[in-house]
């Protein structure tokens, strides 16, 4: 009987633990966080959103009858109001895809032609076409075909809508870590004479690059992790999963700190693409330092 | 017998319970990210994506007619004149026109080498990245030899206008100026083409120098990335 005791107790403390940390760690940061900051709607388009949304839910509330029709009058009312005033319709599916489909590639064409005017070199990510390509002044320099594609869910999630106003404008990189450096350069000392310059290799070995894996950080909340499609091995795996365990640590770090706070960020959304590891080079060697990128997805 | 395995059973077993519960903590926060992706996914279920539009076909027609907009300005960006793109990390290049590529093929660029004077002075050998214009085309081309020229091989340099500083064979048959003492030219280490060698300027096999002589003009653009 005591041992009985003894397993329930300890099991329900277990549970609410758990509970606790899933609440703490997940839940709440997932249901009140917003992780694309500027993914949102215009407010009319929201508010006429509601308001069929609301009358969507007056038709299926069958259990009160009266009730029901009167809040389904009184939406329809709304969205009818709304409708004369700013054009709202129940569009097809067809109409709207095809719509945000013009919306993305005229957002990325405005955005390419923006820059153009720059003297810089810019990067556009093209993720519905899985291109990755270096421009600079309107001119294509460099294209390469992405392998592979992940994206977190925290930006699946958006509205497709609210996703066009935050890939609107090229976003602008904060930082970058890395596993090369943007310039490898080789300190050597001028030798004191001409025998001594002689002795030096007249055939040069080319210097090799280390294997790639790169987090950069932009603005308006996105991190790009470019990785190599080439399996990595000894010192270049280990410098991989050194870096990678320094963000695991940094997102374990926040999460225990959440448990006494109870307040934990949403974790930052991710675009993961796999490329050829001289593209990974060629693309990251290129790119200055303040580099914009354009996103299409 | 029987009974004694079915008691030891029923009191042990069940305290599998707890001890994958207390299993499952550490995991929840080293793995959050990964628990948030999932909930997010979860989310997506019962978020809908997608809203009205007003005047769906006025905008589509406009998004429509900007795009093609969008797409004339971008194609005007194109040179009518041969361009090059150098790329400096793969040593490679592609001397293209408004339409198609004309040539492709190895270069040599920056070795990305810091060299230490005696005096203690350092210079950077590397190929600079941007767009730059082709300031001025030469057959046969004479290198002024600057001071790194001479410290590099373990000489002290002599006076700016002395005759060792003029050499009529290393640049090859063309070169063409991109500014800052860079230019485009040929060389006599043919088997190094591809590789990092050079002190900052951009060497090419004699035919492809050749070709870019021919189709580069004075003003043309010039790529390196």
């Amino acid at each position: 009987m005591a041992k009985k005791s003894l397993f329930w107790s300890v099991t329900s403390i277990l549970v609410l633990i758990v509970a606790y940390i899933l609440t703490t760690t997940v839940i709440l940061p997932v249901a009140t966080k917003n992780p694309l900051p500027e993914a949102v709607l215009p407010k009319a388009e929201v508010k006429a959103d509601n308001a069929s949304k609301k009358a969507e839910k007056s038709d299926n509330a069958w259990k009160k009858p009266e009730k029901a029709a009167k809040g389904a009058k009184k939406a329809e009312n709304k969205v009818q109001n709304n409708s004369d005033s700013e054009g709202i319709v129940t569009n097809s599916k067809d109409d709207l895809s095809k719509y945000f489909e013009l919306k993305k590639s005229e957002n990325i064409l405005r955005s390419r032609y923006n820059l153009s005017s720059e003297d810089s070199i810019y990067l556009v990510l093209d993720l519905i076409n899985k291109i990755a390509r270096l421009e600079m002044k309107g001119i294509p320099l460099h294209d390469t075909n992405i392998k592979e594609v992940w994206i977190s869910n925290s930006i699946k999630v958006y509205h497709t809508d609210a996703l066009l106003h935050w890939i609107s404008q090229p976003f602008v990189l904060k930082n970058a870590v890395s596993t090369i450096e943007r310039i490898q350069f080789l300190v050597k000392n001028a030798p004191k004479d001409t025998i001594e310059a002689n002795k030096v290799d007249a055939i040069p070995v080319p210097r090799r690059t280390e294997d790639v894996y790169i987090i950069m950080n932009f603005e308006r909340n996105l991190q790009l992790v470019i990785q190599q499609s080439e399996t990595s091995e000894g010192a270049d795996k280990l410098r991989i999963d050194s870096l990678k365990s320094e963000i695991f640590k940094r997102e374990a770090e926040k999460s225990i700190k959440a448990l006494s706070t109870f307040k934990r960020d949403a974790v930052i959304p991710r675009i993961v693409i796999t490329l050829p590891k001289t593209d990974a080079i060629t693309i990251y060697r290129a790119l200055p330092q303040k580099l914009k990128m354009v996103l299409r997805m | 017998m029987e009974t004694e395995e079915k008691s030891w059973f029923r009191k042990y077993v069940p305290w599998v319970i707890p001890v994958i519960i207390f299993l499952w903590i550490p995991t929840i926060l080293l793995y959050s990210p990964a628990y948030q992706n999932a909930a997010y996914g979860v989310k997506s279920w019962f978020t809908s994506t997608q809203i009205n539009v007003r005047n769906i076909d006025k905008q589509i027609l406009t998004s429509k007619s900007n795009i093609e907009l969008l797409q004339d300005k971008l194609n005007n960006l194109i040179p009518d004149k041969a361009y090059i793109l150098i790329n400096a990390t793969e040593n490679k290049f592609v001397l293209r026109n408004s339409r198609d590529t004309i040539r492709t093929g190895m270069c040599s660029t920056g070795k990305d080498e810091i060299l230490i004077y005696p005096n203690g002075t350092r210079k950077p050998f590397k190929t600079p990245k941007g767009m730059f214009s082709v300031l001025l085309k030469r057959k046969d081309p004479v290198w002024t030899k600057p001071d790194w020229a001479f410290i590099e091989e373990g000489v002290k340099p002599p006076s700016a206008r002395s005759a060792e500083r003029y050499d009529d064979s290393t640049l090859g048959a063309y070169a063409l100026s991109i500014g800052d003492g860079y230019m485009l030219h040929g060389t006599l280490y043919q088997r190094f083409l591809g590789l990092p060698v050079t002190h900052g300027c951009v060497r090419f096999g004699d035919a492809n120098l050749e070709a870019i002589y021919n189709n580069l003009d004075k003003g043309a653009k010039v790529f390196i990335y």
